[in-house]
């Protein structure tokens, strides 16, 4: 009976051996398929031309309402210019929240923003250019006393912008829009998002499309 | 008296009335006090989270100090990270670290001394007292611009206090610890 077992064993190593030969091409391939899936994750999270964006925009969006906010959804018409400034971007933009669908009633609210972001030298976002005083020329700003931070970056084809603001009470704010550029160029997918002390309290979703600009 | 030295004593002075404002403010509606914070507490707490720096990390002891400090207060916390099958050697990871604050014209709310520029790549940090809660936040961008922002609530409790700690990055909370700590006399 040992000798069987004497005999059997170096068969059994030899089969463990052949087996584990003939999985080593599946396993390199697997390796191999792992390191492509991260080769492709990072060329997918290889930031686009900011170039690319610029151009004017039309469409509009929908505040989706957060549980138990008791809010109603809104339909918001969006205008939005991105254009170059220096080295980094202008963009302008105008929101219109319309009343029950429509923009030519009492209520209707209007709001437009620009703002111009330069590149950072050192790190890989914008940074808001700092308005210059004719006097007192720049001065620093304090967060923690209310003044607003803003940075912008482009992660794949999406163009993020993300302002915090620390409330009177120390609450925090973050808010972000997130402009994703289309694969063929024509448009924009719009996210917005805000960040209110740890849980997320408003979102809205849009989309607007490359326009002509008349002059 | 040289210029020197009142200046000194003035700048003493009004670090004292600071101090002596932040202390004796008025409790806003039902705010603690700052100095009812102020000890030395010990305790456990559990992790939950996707962060991969704390894969298969549930269990953390806490140590925390808040105290006076010259111009506000300062606050020391300690984690011991250890597997939940390791109680008996439970020095897997310590982490230690302090920041001191100061007030700031907001009331209820506190800068830290060495709060820095946040889109130079430095933290910025403060905190707030909101009923019986003291929250200090810490804030940072990392080279990408992504944000990450922790923040450690801790509220009087019978015993000591409760802590509820968050990480979140770019809007995403990747990890959450909550704990009871006692009070250490």
């Amino acid at each position: 009976m040992s000798r069987v077992r004497n005999i059997r064993f170096p068969r059994l190593f030899l089969a463990a051996g052949l087996g584990l030969a003939a999985l080593l091409p599946v396993a390199l391939g697997w390796v191999g398929l792992a390191a492509s899936a991260q080769a492709g994750e990072a060329l997918a999270e290889k930031a686009i031309e900011l170039r690319s964006f610029f151009g004017t925009y039309v469409g509009g969006a929908q505040m989706a309402p957060m549980p138990g906010s008791g809010e109603t959804a809104q339909h918001r018409d969006l205008d939005v210019v991105i254009e170059p400034f220096k080295d980094g971007f202008r963009i302008v933009w105008v929101t219109v929240t319309r009343v029950d669908g429509r923009r030519d009633v009492a209520g209707v609210r209007r709001q437009a923003s620009e703002q111009v972001f330069e590149r950072d030298g050192k790190h890989d976002y914008f940074r808001l250019a700092r308005k210059v005083h004719m006097f007192r020329g720049t001065t620093d700003i304090d967060v923690i006393a209310g003044d607003p931070v803003l940075w912008a970056r482009i992660v794949g084809r999406t163009l993020s912008i993300h302002q915090l603001t620390i409330d009177a009470d120390g609450t925090y704010l973050v808010q972000t829009y997130r402009r994703t550029l289309a694969a063929d160029g024509a448009s924009l997918e719009i996210d917005f998002e805000r960040l209110h002390n740890n849980a997320i309290d408003r979102r809205v979703s849009g989309r607007v499309v490359r326009v002509r600009d008349e002059p | 008296m040289s210029t020197t030295r009142t200046l000194r004593i003035g700048a003493v002075l009004v670090a004292a009335l600071a101090l002596g404002a932040a202390l004796l403010r008025p409790a806003a509606a039902d705010e603690a006090p700052l100095s009812a914070f102020f000890g030395t507490y010990v305790g456990a707490g559990v992790t939950t989270g996707e962060d991969r720096t704390y894969l298969g990390v549930t269990l953390r002891d806490l140590d925390v100090r808040i105290q006076q400090s010259a111009s506000g207060f300062s606050v020391k916390w300690t984690t011991v990270l250890r597997h939940e099958d390791d109680a008996g050697n439970p020095h897997q990871l310590r982490k230690s670290a302090t920041r001191t604050f100061a007030p700031t014209d907001r009331p209820d709310v506190y800068k830290a001394v060495r709060s820095g520029k946040l889109l130079d790549g430095e933290e910025i940090a403060w905190a707030r007292i909101k009923g019986q809660a003291l929250t200090v936040y810490l804030m940072t961008l990392d080279n990408a611009g992504r944000y990450h922002i922790q923040s450690y609530e801790r509220t009087l409790s019978e015993t000591g206090i409760d802590l509820a700690f968050s990480h979140t990055r770019d809007g995403d909370r990747i990890r959450t610890v909550t704990g009871k700590l006692k009070r250490h006399e």
